[in-house]
């Protein structure tokens, strides 16, 4: 996980966002067991503290389950996953589409120009 | 649980310096506190104090509940700003050291840290460079399991590597129970640690929060924040 | 907590004095040799006196170096780890103020101890063997005779050596003290803490001189039976005095470190 915080925004906020990405992107796979508070504050040089929201979060909005003695897990139903999985790509399209509009890009063109980038890609 | 650290009308004045006035504070337990303000703003003045080594003109401080002696010495784990071991000591007889006076030294935890670091036993201080005296004394206090540790400006004069492995240290060594208090000016490498920050200017407290409300509320980093504050 | 403290003062003061308290011996028994059995395989009675009066001028500047270098060693280090960097690690040992203080009381006036008699020992290694054991006979039976003589003229004498031995014994702890009260006055400045050290010591020694020659006059005036009893009353006088003193200074100073810290 490459793990850069942008410095105006609240931390828990962005770590939660990475978990959930890292989440409904299939990284972390439904049901496997999520590193611990300790490991990812490490790993992400964070405190653990802002990790532990994160997490907790992570368990309010249905993707992570947290068990007492064992751990954290992300949560087996996929259902939810994908959910939020929509949930999240459709922001980042309404933040495109307001960053194009900005720029005077309409559908039309935008349409052409990400089959074009598609097609380079390859 | 209790606070680990209650000011209440703190005082210290030099001479005709006052270098703190009125501060009162109360810092929770299991939290990573950053002490901010520019230099002469009375955060090292706030942290000798804290350690035992200045008495306030007025009012009072207080760690775990006790007035600074020989008990909160025992719960208090000080990194001063400069080197202040024994030049002509080996690596083994700081341990030693170490665990002779304080009974929370945790030998092996060093001995760890320091072997990581490719740090041998027998090597004098007097042989080391200036970032592997810091790093040594940074590791020797921080494997003490003490209730409060005061780290006095840990990352000032050090490359980035060491920053890094000085932050990850404290964030490994967090404890529910125990707080750690790191005061500097460098706010930027430090802020993504921090659970709260305390704003120190000119000897009084200007702000208290936790780093993730002044983002929320102000829409900056703390160090933005920190740069208009203290506009000089 | 003590012991510890004294543990590593101990070894910190030792690895510098043992080595000179060492030389100190060596050259003596060198001295011994050059004097009494090696004539460096020479005839020449000329260069064999120049061996031996090297020999014993480095002997005699290796006593005052052996001198300098305790009091130095032992005040230097009162010094650095009560009032600069290593202050830091000192005061924030979870030790009193008065563990801390008498750690370093007591480690110093150990090696002011050492340092004498090794400079003892090392003057009787300047004497041959037999010399020395003919000696060391003929001065015990000098010391039988004196004692005779005065249990003759009904002169008790072990008051009299009881009370020295006291007074030797006791300006141990209070010359020290009087550094470390300096030192700790000293520091209450805010520059030139060494000076002011230096100068507080200068003062306290013409303190004392006052104290003893005010109570040399008040002495003088006071009627006395004998010689016996003025010579004793002073003796004690003296003692008490040292005593005051080193008690005053004690607690001077551990307020100051207690109260009036102020690292640099």
């Amino acid at each position: 996980m490459n793990w850069e915080f942008s410095p105006d925004r609240p931390i828990y906020a962005q770590v939660l966002e990475q978990l959930a990405a890292a989440i409904v992107s299939g990284r972390y796979r439904p049901g496997e067991r999520l590193p611990s508070v300790r490991e990812l504050a490490e790993a992400a040089a964070v405190n653990p503290n802002t990790v532990q929201r994160a997490m907790a979060e992570l368990e309010q909005c249905g993707l992570a389950v947290g068990y007492r003695t064992t751990g954290r897990f992300v949560t087996g139903d996929e259902a939810v996953i994908r959910k939020m999985r929509e949930q999240m790509a459709s922001e980042k399209l309404k933040a495109f589409d307001r960053s194009m509009e900005r720029l005077g890009v309409g559908y039309e063109e935008a349409k052409e120009m990400l089959s074009k980038w598609n097609e380079a890609r390859k | 649980m209790t606070p680990i650290l209650t000011c209440t009308g703190l005082s210290k004045r030099y001479g005709a310096k006052q270098a703190l006035s009125g501060v009162n504070l109360t810092v929770p337990r299991g939290r990573i506190v950053g002490l901010l303000g520019p230099n002469g703003s009375g955060k090292t003045t706030l942290i000798k104090i804290a350690a035992g080594l200045l008495t306030p003109t007025e009012g009072e401080l207080r760690v775990g509940g006790y007035l600074p002696g020989i008990e909160t010495k025992r719960i208090v784990s000080y990194l001063p700003e400069r080197t202040y071991l024994n030049d002509w000591m080996r690596v083994r007889d700081l341990l030693k050291y170490f665990s002779d006076f304080y009974a929370d030294f945790r030998v092996d935890t060093a001995r760890q840290m320091l072997s990581d670091l490719g740090i041998g036993d027998n090597m004098r201080l007097r042989t080391m460079s200036k970032g592997t005296k810091e790093k040594v004394q940074l590791i020797l206090v921080m494997s003490r399991e003490a209730e409060l540790y005061l780290l006095d400006e840990p990352i000032g004069g050090v490359d980035p590597a060491t920053r890094d492995y000085i932050l990850r240290t404290i964030i490994s060594h967090y404890s529910e129970n125990a707080t750690v208090i790191i005061s500097t000016h460098l706010i930027a490498d430090v802020e993504q640690v921090l659970d709260d920050v305390v704003f120190l200017k000119e000897g009084q407290i200007h702000t208290v929060s936790s780093v993730d409300e002044l983002r929320e509320e102000k829409g900056k980093s703390v160090d933005a924040l920190f740069r208009e504050v203290f506009r000089c | 907590m003590l012991g510890k403290l004294m543990k590593y003062d101990n070894r910190a003061i030792g690895r510098i004095l043992l080595p000179v308290y060492g030389g100190m011996i060596l050259l003596a028994l060198l001295n011994n040799l050059v004097r009494n059995f090696w004539d460096f395989g020479t005839d020449d009675p000329m260069i064999l006196k120049i061996f031996q009066v090297i020999t014993m001028v480095a002997y005699v500047l290796v006593i005052f170096v052996a001198i300098f270098t305790t009091v130095f060693t032992i005040v230097s280090r009162f010094y650095k780890d009560m009032t600069r960097d290593e202050g830091y690690l000192t005061h924030t040992l979870p030790v009193g103020s008065s563990t801390l203080l008498g750690a370093k009381l007591l480690s110093g006036s150990l090696w002011l101890i050492i340092g004498l008699a090794a400079g003892i020992a090392s003057v009787f290694c300047l004497i041959r063997p037999d010399t020395l054991s003919a000696a060391l006979r003929n001065f015990g039976a000098f010391v039988h005779q004196v004692i005779l003589i005065l249990e003759e003229a009904k002169i008790s004498w072990v008051p009299y050596l009881v009370e020295f031995i006291l007074l030797f014994v006791l300006t141990i702890p209070e010359s020290l003290l009087a550094f470390y009260l300096a030192i700790a006055i000293g520091n209450l400045a805010n520059n030139h803490r060494v000076l002011a050290a230096i100068g507080v010591y200068t003062l306290i020694g013409i303190a004392k001189q006052t104290v003893y020659t005010l109570l040399g006059i008040i002495a003088e005036h006071l009627e006395w039976q004998t010689m016996t009893e003025m010579s004793l009353s002073a003796l004690t006088a003296l003692i008490v005095v040292s005593l005051v003193f080193s008690v005053a200074s004690f607690f001077v100073t551990r307020f100051l470190f207690r109260h009036k810290l102020n690292l640099a």
